[in-house]
């Protein structure tokens, strides 16, 4: 069993996710190079979902766990819960008001999906580090809390815990494999809307193993979360695979 | 599924950038491709924008108001949330303006650098609640 190194460490999950999305952001650079896109709204797009991104990481928590827990706003706005989930939508909105305010109509999927996977995949490593790493293997297996740890992080101790944010990275790996490899092969926005579907199906399951406070029925926020966004995500699908299914346009 | 005008393997063929934002969805008929004419690229700095961001952000106005929040927390985070969402106007402004837009990028990168990175870091230091 392999103890947690790095117990609540606010400083090792930020430079980790800073690493992530410096990597995304890189990765971003060399893709629009490699495509030879020049359009700096494409910069904007990328500024408008990281700054979105982060807001809504924090803001979009307020239904789970509000301020109120903690003795100041500013202490919630530091140390409140943060949600990748949350960071997603709000990244999601920030590109849709972007494309809005500069006019840029294009798909920009097969640009953003790759990145946001490797973001999150190194991002994780941060959450690998330093969270509560989820539910009791049932074995002697897994990762183990000290029980200080546990009584800091809420999680159990003494047992092996499910390493559900290495599950996390290896699915978000593999989803950055996938998609440089079908990237050829599908429209930019059905890649994303495909990483999407992806992701919150492996989510809602990983949720199970996660640790997270169920919220009611035995179901935590992010899965209710995800529950209420189904028919959004299914309705995604289905125009993918619709679209796929039409006579595709051949060169002359 | 079928081949879309994809932006990579042995078919490539650069789309380009048009000033309307739009993919070409396949070359004229009969006509080789050619690259549309470079738009206007010149929209300031993206890394200056960042490193100007990342300066009003974290050492001007948030850790200014990280001590002002020891006065009257609420009054000072209300304070700091009015002075980011000033500073969000501020950054998309200079984003949708072509000779800006760069600029205007790095502003809003210096946003998730600064909320993501580094100001539970500085909170940390400033509180003492990094353990």
């Amino acid at each position: 069993m392999i103890a947690l190194p790095y117990p609540g460490n606010d400083l090792v999950h930020g430079l980790w996710v800073g690493l992530g999305l410096l990597a995304a952001l890189i990765w971003y650079g060399l893709e629009k190079r490699r495509l030879r896109l020049r359009d700096d709204r494409l910069w904007v797009l990328a500024g408008m979902a990281v700054a979105f991104g982060a807001i809504g990481a924090r803001v979009l928590t307020w239904p789970q766990a509000g301020p109120s827990g903690y003795p100041s706003l500013a202490q919630w706005w530091v140390e409140g819960n943060r949600s990748i989930l949350a960071g997603l939508v709000g990244a999601w909105f920030g590109v849709w008001l972007g494309k809005r305010l500069t006019g840029y109509r294009a798909d920009t999927g097969e640009l953003f999906a790759p990145a946001v996977a490797l973001a999150v995949a190194i991002g994780r490593v941060g959450c690998l580090l330093t969270e509560n790493p989820g539910t009791s293997t049932g074995g002697d297996w897994g990762m183990v809390l000290t029980p200080e740890q546990a009584l800091r992080l809420g999680g159990v101790a003494d047992v092996g815990l499910h390493p559900s944010f290495a599950y996390e990275i290896a699915f978000q790996l593999v989803a950055f494999v996938l998609l440089l490899r079908w990237r050829a092969r599908l429209a930019p926005g059905a890649l994303f809307r495909l990483y999407v579907a992806a992701y919150a199906l492996f989510r809602f399951s990983v949720e199970f193993v996660r640790g997270n406070h169920e919220l009611w029925l035995g179901l935590s926020g992010p899965q209710w979360f995800l529950l209420a966004v189904s028919p959004l995500l299914i309705r995604s699908v289905v125009r993918v695979v619709r679209s796929a299914r039409r006579p595709a346009a051949t060169p002359a | 599924m079928g081949h879309y005008w994809s932006m990579s393997g042995p078919d490539f063929v650069p789309p380009g950038d048009r000033s309307d934002g739009r993919w070409p969805s396949q070359p004229p008929p009969g006509q080789p491709w050619q690259m549309p004419p470079t738009p206007n690229t010149s929209g300031g700095s993206l890394l200056l924008g960042l490193v100007i961001g990342v300066i009003v952000l974290l050492g001007g106005g948030w850790t200014f108001l990280a001590f002002v929040t020891r006065v009257n927390g609420d009054v000072g985070f209300g304070l700091a949330v009015g002075l980011l969402v000033a500073y969000i106007v501020v950054a998309i402004v200079f984003a949708v303006r072509p000779s800006t837009s760069r600029l205007g990028a790095g502003l809003l990168l210096a946003i998730g650098a600064v909320l993501v990175i580094l100001a539970g870091l500085c909170f940390g230091l400033v509180f003492g609640v990094i353990r």
